[in-house]
């Protein structure tokens, strides 16, 4: 039996089972023993089930030949931020007020469909107190312990990047898979908005809000998207998903490479790691096409007023309750601040953004691209004792530093994946983003596959570090 | 050419906050009062984007389709 969790993808883990290499028991009982060793000083998680997914890997074990036909995820671990409910565990979004939740009377949809296709729930990740925010303590981040893994869900991708499970759910308003994904090192789904069910999901902001998946690799997050899409049939045809396009992996692919507001004031090393992976991307056979999107700098404003204003109508009730005091002050000053902006404030972003939604959709037209690319974040991970980061033009605190180049694709609502595409000068990780059209989730992990299998950087663990 | 975003003082925000009913004690009030002005900065760059007002004699006009007006009887 071989179970090396530091850098096993769920792909691998299937053959694995395929192969008797070892069983599911064996795998569920290894993955404990790995959170058991490296969530002392990671913090990813917040609520672990061990007993019931012991129990449900026993009967999995015996019942897998005649399972995973209909249930492909059969006996592969999956942690669960814990903004979604999971039926008979609280609940708690990572906040203080809802400390005493009661249990979950159903699955949420999404949860519900892993578990339909035979994924065992490890428990329940660590997220930023009501998914707002990208600091997601107490989780750090498993390649330098003294930083934070993004946010806000941090917990998701520190538990797949350390390999205490192999692969999570995370939800994204702002930047919150995308995040947390490139500064793990990572890789990160943000699915076309408005496309999969939000049902048993703790919204932040219902315009924005949407679920996806935190893997090891591109194909991983293939696999779970299919789960969660309701498209499981599809998951027998992954390969075929993933073909190449032609001699090259990428020929014939035009890529539209963002430059403006996406590499202006961003850290040298991202800034060097993004030229390099262009350059990859041209010699895997792509048409570069440079890119400047004029709007992109108004479409983040949007997303940002939005994202404030919906998520202060979600917590009017808790900014006002007798125990307001429990909330953190991060989230309660934003909520605070959201509740104080005019209603026509709100108005003017919503009638904004279907503005933005024609200004991209016209650049697209105009350049006919398969797919975007920019760096997914404009920072490493940053130090959790100072929350700063460092910029050529001067230091941003970390809210506004690490969503700066997420938002504006939450404004327009199209699909992005982060990728890994290599690491900076203190070897921490840096993303790339593949942007796609609406609805286009699979034809850019099609294309960030390729990449990913190019470079292989997402097969360096961050064991190494912690 | 947009004007400078108006910046809020601790006095405005003290007083938006008792209209909404709020209760912003002083050692959060720089945390809530930032994160309004970053706000109304974004607002300020977001009315960049959006078109002046048209005129209503300006807008195309069909005359099959019904004028409602909220001072008539109601169809029944």
């Amino acid at each position: 039996m071989t179970i090396d969790l530091t850098t096993m993808t769920l792909r691998e883990a299937m053959a694995g089972l395929d192969a008797g290499d070892f069983n599911v028991l064996e795998l569920a009982r290894e993955t404990f023993l790995r959170l058991r060793a490296t969530d002392p000083e990671l913090h990813a998680w917040a609520h672990t089930l061990e007993e019931t997914a012991l129990q449900t890997a026993l009967f999995q074990t015996r019942a897998r030949p005649s399972l995973k036909k209909r249930a492909p995820l059969t006996g592969l671990p999956i942690g669960i931020k814990d903004i979604f409910d999971v039926a008979g565990v609280p609940t708690r979004c990572g906040s203080a007020l809802f400390a005493d939740a009661p249990p979950a009377y159903r699955d949420a949809e999404v949860v519900h469909r892993l578990r339909r296709d035979g994924a065992i729930l490890m428990g329940k990740t660590v997220t930023q107190e009501f998914a707002a925010g990208v600091v997601s303590a107490p989780t750090r981040n498993p390649w330098d312990l003294d930083r934070i893994p993004g946010g806000s869900s941090g917990g998701s991708a520190a538990a797949v990047a350390i390999g205490s499970c192999l692969g999570a759910i995370g939800s994204d308003t702002g930047g919150s898979i995308r995040i947390p994904a490139a500064v793990t090192g990572t890789v990160g789904l943000k699915p076309t908005f408005g496309r999969l069910p939000m049902s048993g999901i703790y919204p932040l902001a219902p315009s924005l809000d949407i679920p996806g998946p935190i893997t090891r690799s591109v194909a991983d997050a293939v696999l779970l998207y299919l789960s969660i899409a309701n498209r499981t049939a599809e998951i027998h045809q992954l390969d075929e998903q993933l073909t190449p396009f032609g001699e090259q992996p990428l020929s014939g692919v035009r890529v539209g490479v963002l430059d403006g507001f996406f590499v202006e004031n961003i850290q040298p090393d991202v800034k060097t790691a993004y030229d390099v992976a262009v350059t990859e991307l041209a010699d895997l056979g792509a048409d570069l096409i440079p890119l400047t999107w004029e709007d992109a700098a108004v479409a983040r404003a949007i997303a940002s007023l939005i994202n404030r204003a919906e998520s202060a109508g979600i917590h009017h009730d808790h900014i006002r309750a007798e125990d307001a005091d429990l909330l953190g002050i991060e989230g309660r000053s934003r909520f605070e601040a959201g509740d104080l902006l005019p209603a026509s404030a709100y108005l003017r972003a919503m009638g904004a953004r279907e503005v933005i939604r024609t200004s991209i959709a016209r650049l697209w037209a105009r350049h006919q691209v398969d797919v975007m690319v920019a760096p997914a974040v404009a920072a490493t991970a940053p130090s959790a004792e100072t929350l700063l980061v460092d910029f050529p033009n001067g230091t941003e605190g970390v809210g506004q530093a690490l969503t700066r180049l997420t938002m504006p694709w939450n404004a327009t609502g199209q699909p992005v994946i982060s990728v890994p595409c290599g690491f900076d000068r203190d070897d921490l990780p840096i993303g790339l983003a593949f942007i796609g059209k609406p609805d286009d989730d699979l034809g850019i992990c099609r294309i960030a596959h390729h990449y990913e299998e190019a470079t292989r950087w997402f097969k360096r663990s961050a064991a190494a570090s912690a | 050419m947009p004007t400078p975003p108006a910046r809020l003082t601790s006095e405005d925000l003290q007083m938006l906050a008792r209209m909404a009913g709020l209760n912003i004690a002083p050692e959060r009030e720089p945390a809530v009062l930032a994160e309004l002005n970053v706000q109304l900065a974004n607002l300020q760059l977001i009315e960049t984007l959006l078109p002046a007002p048209t005129p209503a004699a300006a807008l195309p006009y069909d005359p099959t389709f019904p004028i409602v007006r909220g001072d008539e009887e109601p169809i029944r």
